[in-house]
């Protein structure tokens, strides 16, 4: 039957469109939302620990790195608003075998994120326990091990929209957060006649603040998660690139100030001692009881909501490479019940669960942070690449400046963080690379990606 | 020639509540919009569930548009993968340039029609489409004009039901169909859902010139929510919205 002939009706009922619901203020709150978990609720005493107040230039360091890679990849997303992210870029810029270790790396990396996540959330949850007087000192990790169980359990099963939650779970943080700052930045520059705690900047020299670096990135990691969901971005072209450089630079300035502020009023090495939960004495000691409540409160809600936005971006990953056939088609089946993909969700639910047994809290986190570097290296040589090649599709609304400089630094300063990591998240991240090579080599390996 | 009234119709997929026989009657002289939409969670991306669920959701939506089509109204289907209903509904209303939207509930008939005013707003887009709606058929329209306290009854009615009642019998429509009906009260969303119980359909204005007022936070959202009979709602026309 030609076209013509074909009754009209048909043609029209096979046109399923596809609504951009996100607009900024959801784009933003996903980025933000991700990354704000980490950098403030569970790094400052760590990070104090190995730098000192010098710890403040890691985070600066993170920022700049990931505002290097931020760009390109706004230009990419603009140029490709389709679901899958980094995966989708590398894939049709640099050729399947790439895109499938990124893609790989992409899952597994916001598996390992969300494993440290829930660590975090489980460190706050026995803080909190401890504050109301429950003594039953349960191990962290059956703590973390339980919340992933329930947190994959609601997400397979659980059919209401929670964007006007995440929504306000990041407004209510950044109000928590601003009164928090605001006062603390008076207080510890004298204004209200605070002593702060004199302190050589960089007790421990200069590698620490780049081994911190490296360490926190994590707390960066979220930012080229809104690229994950571009398909579903009201004008992409605008919210993308606002929302990804944006979300980049609120974390950035909320880190370094928290830290700035941790160290002036507790002293690092006291900060040190108290671990993941740290930031909680800071707030005590400016606040009281109530501050320490508000933070705890805080902490929280943030690592949770980083642990499930990690968790879903996780299996919008599996469905962009299963749609590519680097993996099988089931694993993108979705629950005719619960409308929900709940085979990619067990497989990031699952691993998470096995990762958190694991539970190193900083290897977690430098492994993730670890695929996620080399996959935003890629994206920055993706966007070299895609200006050399200029398929006829590529014409994005937004393009990254100062290229080819800027994105050549962005991939440069990504692979070099890796540099930095201890040698055990290394040789787990280079594991995971070579698990990932042989599966394409075995599995995908007629896969053919083209993209003209 | 000015173009038919076009009314919007929207269906839950891939399991629609059927649409009362009486409706499709009733709409069959209009320009019919229906939107199809099958609505998923965060977790799913609408691309995911498109690819698994579009012929079903597309089957199931030709069933629903089949009898207007049959009717003779002119139908124009669009099938949705959305997280939001709300943002769906209301974008394909103006792309489709949608003077009405359809609220659904369960109805058997559609012989007696309830038009509250209020005073002269949107006068001209309610009655204009009240007329195309109903000129031709056997349907009883009852104007309703809920007063405020020490408000004279006559200039109501000259000021208000009767220009009324002039642009719809303009529009060709038997005057003997219709009637008006006064009530002084301070709770006029509250008249408007109880005399809404003895009718069959309410067709009313929206309050101000965007959707999103219309279903959240003002009176026609009360009584869209609140009355237990379907609900028309009539846009601002472009004309109408002061420059």
């Amino acid at each position: 039957m030609s076209p013509a002939e074909r009754p009209k009706v048909e043609i029209e009922s096979q046109s399923g469109e596809l609504e951009r619901s996100l607009g900024f203020v959801e784009a933003m709150a996903i980025g933000t939302g991700t990354m704000v978990g980490a950098g403030i609720f569970v790094f400052p005493g760590l990070a104090a620990g190995q730098a000192g107040p010098a710890a403040m230039l890691s985070f600066a360091i993170g920022a700049v790195i990931a505002m290097l890679v931020a760009l390109p990849t706004a230009e990419l997303a603009t140029a490709m608003p389709e679901s899958g992210g980094g995966y989708y870029f590398i894939s049709r810029g640099l050729g399947s075998f790439l895109g499938s270790l990124v893609g790989i790396g992409q899952w597994l990396g916001l598996i390992f994120a969300s494993a440290f996540y829930l660590m975090g959330f489980a460190y706050y949850l026995s803080d909190v326990l401890t504050v109301l007087g429950v003594t039953a000192s349960l191990p962290v990790q059956v703590v973390a091990f339980v919340t992933v169980v329930v947190l994959t359990g609601v997400s397979i099963t659980g059919t209401k929209n929670t964007g006007d939650l995440q929504n306000a779970i990041v407004g209510l943080l950044l109000i928590i957060l601003a009164g928090f700052l605001g006062h603390g930045l008076l207080d510890a520059t004298g204004v209200l006649g605070r002593e702060s705690i004199p302190e050589t900047f960089m007790p421990f020299g200069v590698m620490p603040i780049f081994t911190t670096a490296a360490l926190v990135f994590t707390s960066y990691l979220g930012f080229a998660q809104i690229a994950t969901v571009a398909g579903e971005i009201k004008d992409p072209g605008r919210n993308l690139p606002r929302a990804m450089i944006g979300s980049v630079l609120l974390v950035g300035v909320l880190y370094v100030l928290t830290i700035f502020l941790s160290t002036s009023i507790v002293g690092s090495e006291q900060l040190s001692g108290l671990g993941e939960t740290a930031i909680v004495e800071v707030a005590r000691s400016i606040f009281g009881t109530v501050g320490a409540g508000a933070i705890l409160t805080g902490g929280l809600l943030a690592t949770l909501s980083s642990a499930n936005a990690s968790i879903l971006s996780s299996s919008r990953s599996l469905f962009a490479l299963s749609r590519d056939a680097l993996v099988p088609d089931e694993t993108r089946k979705i629950n005719r019940r619960f409308r929900t993909p709940h085979v990619a969700l067990l497989l990031t639910g699952v691993p998470t669960a096995g990762l958190i047994l694991f539970g190193r809290v900083e290897v977690l986190a430098e492994v993730a942070s670890l695929l996620h570097l080399l996959m935003y290296g890629l994206m920055c040589i993706t966007l070299l690449v895609m200006r050399a090649r200029r398929p006829a599709a590529y014409d994005p609304d937004f393009r990254c400046p100062g290229s080819p400089v800027l994105p050549a630094l962005g991939a440069l300063a990504s692979f070099g963080l890796i540099a930095f990591m201890q040698p055990l998240s290394i040789g787990l991240g280079l594991g995971v690379l070579v698990a990932a090579a042989l599966w394409d080599g075995f599995f995908a390996r007629d896969v053919d990606i083209v993209y003209e | 020639m000015r173009t038919p009234s076009s009314i919007l119709i929207d269906v839950e997929l891939p399991d629609p509540s059927p649409l009362p026989p009486a409706l499709v009657k009733l709409v069959s002289s209009l320009r019919v919009v229906i939107v199809g939409w099958y609505e998923v969670p965060e977790q799913t991306s609408p691309e995911q569930a498109r690819e698994q669920f579009e012929e079903e959701a597309a089957a199931a939506l030709q069933e629903i548009a089949t009898p207007f089509e049959d009717a003779g109204a002119e139908v124009t289907q669009r099938l949705v993968f959305t997280g939001n209903v709300f943002d769906t509904v209301s974008r394909i209303s103006v792309e489709e340039s949608c003077d009405t939207v359809y609220i659904a509930r369960p109805a058997t008939e559609l012989q007696n029609v309830l038009v509250p005013l209020r005073g002269t707003h949107n006068i001209e887009s309610i009655m204009a489409f009240v007329a195309d709606l109903l000129k031709e058929r056997e349907t009883k329209v009852t104007m309703l004009q809920v007063m405020e306290e020490g408000e004279s009854e006559e200039k109501v009615l000259s000021k208000v039901i009767e220009p009324a009642r002039a642009r719809i019998t303009d529009r060709g429509m038997d005057d003997s169909m219709l009637s008006d009906h006064l009530v002084t009260s301070d709770d006029p969303a509250g008249v408007i859902i109880e005399e809404a119980e003895d009718y069959d359909l309410v067709v009313l204005g929206e309050t101000e010139p965007t959707m999103r007022k219309i279903l959240f936070g003002s009176i026609p959202e009360q009584i869209a929510i609140e009355a237990n009979v379907p609900v028309i709602v009539v846009r601002h026309a472009a004309e109408d919205v002061p420059a």
